[in-house]
């Protein structure tokens, strides 16, 4: 410290003569205060001022902390380099003033650290990213496309991980715009637009306009420190990035990555740390915050367009791989369809096997060798052809190794070639299956039919002969119709006819020859039945015009039992019909009839005589009859159970009618020659 | 071109809305249609002298007692009117309110109270006798009418040059 010894007097200086009057009187008189004011400038100079000027400096606060400011740095700077001291001392006072701040006003302390906090959590957060970039990686990792071998191979080149690569191709995105807003007043800082169509009519009313929805946002939702982040418009997305004093709000089209936010909040970070004094005070002057600008404009450089990275030297990846697939494609589908064409051929060669008349298809193992085991019968080779010349395919058959086992088989054309075989029918027969039944049609010698006929044994495979449809030879029906009328000598009035071996009679003819036709037709064997429902015995026919004549017959009453006179005339005309029909009873075996005589009466008179009348007329005229001849046993005679009439007196109720019995025999049949 | 944010209170339906369309655009539609929190407009004024200013005018959804969005809203403006209907007296009460609630919030403030729909003279409540003495603090009143544009253009303008003059 610089000190004032002006030597205005010297220190050892004697008194003056006033000295001795304080001495005299013991007080100092007013005079001696002087002379010893005077001593003391003379002795100390300003020394006295000088240590009065100290005591008031360090009496008043405000010069002592004047002082300590001029002097504290300098004395902090030379504590920190001594010693740790000085931190320790400061360490709880220090602790205590943040807490108090904190607790004051937290936003102001996180105004403060914005600068720091920001790279340490972009930091922290480009870490966290670190694992959904490997796991994206291994999503990746094993894509086969053209465009993943290209990327892969620029991932190679350019020593970065494929996921890296996959990401920088897959985000197309770029900022078309950037507006600096100010977080109090709402007013533009500053903007940079980089495609015209992005231009806002009016900057400042928008900025205003996110402002107010940024207020609008934290007041409905309380989210202190959680200011409005993103929003869509049509395809752009409109990015909000928050700082202590600014937003910047960036108009970005397409999709960006999240690093881009990272890379805006490091341009709003730099706006921060640049112009802190200039946002701090702004009102609406622009003027102070011009060097925003070129800030912004690094967010115009933040783009990433895809068709920008031409890859022409790999663009022969794709057609080459396309290539390589397309041939791989096609000889697949060459196998393919050769295996698919290879097992059609077995199958058609299989199923030529296996419906070949005669041949039983019991196993089928198609391998380089086809082994085949079949069941052949002995016929199919003569039906078919060999087996093997069955299958069409050259190449299978050349792979065919067959074996057979002999069978018999139904197959409808081995059973016909059996037929043939057993049958041997001459030109002119057919032989059909139908179900299991051979039929066997057609015309052939008499002989060859006889001979089928007496022994008709069917084939093995059929379960019967048809033969109603074989028919001899027009020569022998002729021979045969001549020889059967011979043997008949059938009588005028009957016809005979020949139905292939079939005899037909009809006609009328005397019971006598007809119950002889079977004994005559016995030697011609040809003959295979016949037929006599036309023909009728002539007595048969006779008794029944007799009972026809006998049932129109009536004989009358006068009255009582007295007859009328051409009643004996009538009387003798019937009992000759009724001895004829007596007769036939013998001719014709088997006929049998009952006459019986009915006496009727009018309704006149009393019942009881009438009905006594109706039994005396009959048994008048039985006994006539009787008398005349007629068998007794033939006859009988009855009443009618009531008159017909009623009230009126008639001639043609009082009468006799005959009601006439009649059983004839049932035909024989001309029985066909056993 | 510097810019200053203004914000335009009142009470509902005193024609805030009205003053700006009608500042702004020059046009004045009789249809009401209530504001929804807050809708910005801007307009530059010249002031003289080769001064001129940009305002951006936040006119903010009325009300009749201050609320938090409503001070939030208010956060960074260099100067508001405070609007009054002269057909309703009350309107008038409702403007201290917002006045006291915003200066004190924001600190002094240049402001002017407009007396708004004066050309419906008939049914004229509010008249300058009445005006009570604590919103003497404004810089100026004026009688306003967004349906003739009277005084509208002159009030916007007298707060820019305040706020322009109040300037540090």
């Amino acid at each position: 410290m610089a000190a004032d010894f002006s030597p205005s007097r010297p220190a050892d200086a004697q008194p003056t003569d006033k000295g001795p009057t304080r001495e005299r009187n013991g007080c100092p008189s007013e005079s001696d205060e002087s002379a010893f004011e005077r001593l003391k400038g003379l002795l100390l100079g300003d020394q006295p001022k000088r240590v009065a000027d100290l005591e008031q400096r360090l009496a008043d606060p405000a010069r002592r902390a004047q002082d300590l400011a001029q002097v504290l740095p300098e004395a902090v700077r030379a504590s920190g380099a001594a010693d740790q001291r000085l931190a320790d001392a400061l360490a709880r006072p220090v602790d205590a003033c943040i807490q108090r701040s904190v607790s004051q006003d937290p936003q102001r302390l996180a105004d403060a650290l914005f600068p720091v906090m920001g790279p340490a959590i972009r930091r922290a957060i480009g870490e966290s990213l670190k694992g959904l970039v490997q796991s994206i990686n291994q999503a990746v990792e094993h894509s086969l496309s053209p465009r993943g071998f290209r990327w892969r191979l620029e991932a190679w080149r350019s020593g970065s991980t494929f996921a890296e690569v996959v990401l920088k191709h897959t985000l197309v995105y770029r900022v078309e715009a950037a507006y600096l807003i100010h977080n109090e007043t709402g007013l533009l800082i500053d903007h940079v637009v980089a495609a015209t169509d992005t231009t806002l009519k009016d900057e400042d009313a928008v900025s205003a306009m996110l402002t107010a929805i940024q207020d609008f946002v934290q007041d409905s939702f309380s989210a202190e420190g959680a200011p409005l982040e993103s929003v869509e418009i049509g395809q752009r997305l409109l990015w909000l990035l928050r700082g202590p004093a600014a937003t910047l709000a960036c108009v970005i089209i397409g999709l960006p990555p999240h690093s881009l936010r990272t890379d805006l909040a490091a341009v709003l970070l730099e706006v921060h740390a640049t112009l802190a004094a200039p946002l701090a005070g702004f009102r609406g002057d622009k003027s102070a915050l011009m060097a925003a600008h070129p800030l912004l404009e690094q967010c115009l450089a933040l783009e990433y367009r895809e068709d920008a990275v031409p890859e022409r030297q790999t663009t022969w990846w794709p057609w080459g791989l396309a290539l390589l697939l397309l041939l791989l494609l096609a000889g697949t589908g060459w196998m393919a369809w050769q295996h698919w064409d290879w097992q059609q051929r077995l199958s058609r060669a299989r199923a030529e096997l296996a419906d070949t008349p005669g041949l039983a298809l019991l196993h089928w193992a198609p391998a380089r060798r086809i082994d085949v085991e079949l069941l052949a019968d002995p016929l199919s080779s003569a039906v078919s052809g060999p087996a093997r010349q069955r299958v069409s395919d050259e190449t299978i058959r050349s792979r065919l190794r067959i074996r057979t086992r002999p069978y018999v088989s139904a197959d409808p054309p081995i059973v016909l070639e059996r037929a043939r075989r057993q049958l041997r029918p001459p030109p002119g027969v057919t032989l059909d299956l139908d179900g299991g039944l051979l039929r066997v049609s057609g015309r052939a010698p008499s002989d060859w039919v006889e001979r089928l006929r007496r022994s008709p044994l069917p084939p093995a495979g059929a379960e019967g002969l048809d033969l109603s449809a074989l028919e001899p030879e027009l020569k022998d029906q002729s021979d045969l119709a001549e020889r059967v009328r011979a043997a008949l000598q059938p009588p005028e009035g009957v016809r005979v006819t020949l139905d292939g071996t079939n005899v037909q009679l009809r006609g009328a003819a005397p019971q006598a020859w007809i119950m002889r036709v079977a004994e005559r037709l016995m030697p011609l064997r040809e003959l295979t039945g016949c037929t006599d429902r036309g023909l009728v015995a002539t007595e048969a026919l006779r008794a029944r015009q007799l009972v026809a004549e006998l049932q129109g017959l009536r004989l009358y009453f006068s009255e009582g039992i007295e007859p009328t006179p051409d009643f004996a005339a009538r009387l003798q005309r019937a009992a000759g019909w009724m001895r004829e029909l007596a007769d036939l009873r013998d001719a014709l075996p088997g006929l049998w009839t009952r006459i019986v005589v009915v006496g009727r009466s009018d309704g006149l008179g009393d019942p009881r005589r009438n009905l006594w009348l109706r039994g005396e007329r009959a048994s008048f005229a039985v006994a006539r009859w009787r008398e005349l001849g007629v068998p007794g046993t033939l006859l009988s005679a009855e009443a009618a159970p009531d008159s017909e009439s009623s009230g009126m007196a008639s001639r043609k109720d009082r009468r006799v009618e005959i009601r006439v019995e009649l059983t004839l025999p049932a035909p024989r049949g001309c029985n066909p020659p056993s | 071109m510097d810019a200053r944010k203004i914000c335009i209170l009142g009470d509902f339906a005193v024609g805030k809305t009205s003053l700006a369309r009608r500042f702004v655009h020059q046009q004045f539609s009789d249809k009401y249609l209530t504001t929804v929190g807050v809708k910005v407009d801007t307009k530059a004024v010249e002031l003289g002298a080769g001064r001129a200013l940009k305002l951006a005018i936040w006119d903010i959804a009325g009300t009749d007692t201050p609320t938090e969005l409503l001070l939030r809203y208010t956060r960074g403006a260099a100067g508001f009117l405070l609007v009054a209907d002269a057909t309703r007296a009350e309107t008038l009460d409702c403007c201290a309110e917002l006045r006291d609630a915003v200066l004190d919030r924001l600190g002094p403030l240049p402001h002017i109270l407009l007396i708004n729909k004066c050309d419906l003279e008939a049914q004229r409540e509010l008249t300058a006798a009445a005006l009570p003495s604590p919103l003497d603090t404004a810089l100026a009143r004026f009688d306003t009418s967004a349906l003739t544009g009277a005084k509208v253009e002159t009030a916007f303008t007298a707060l820019a040059r305040a706020m322009l003059e109040s300037a540090p």
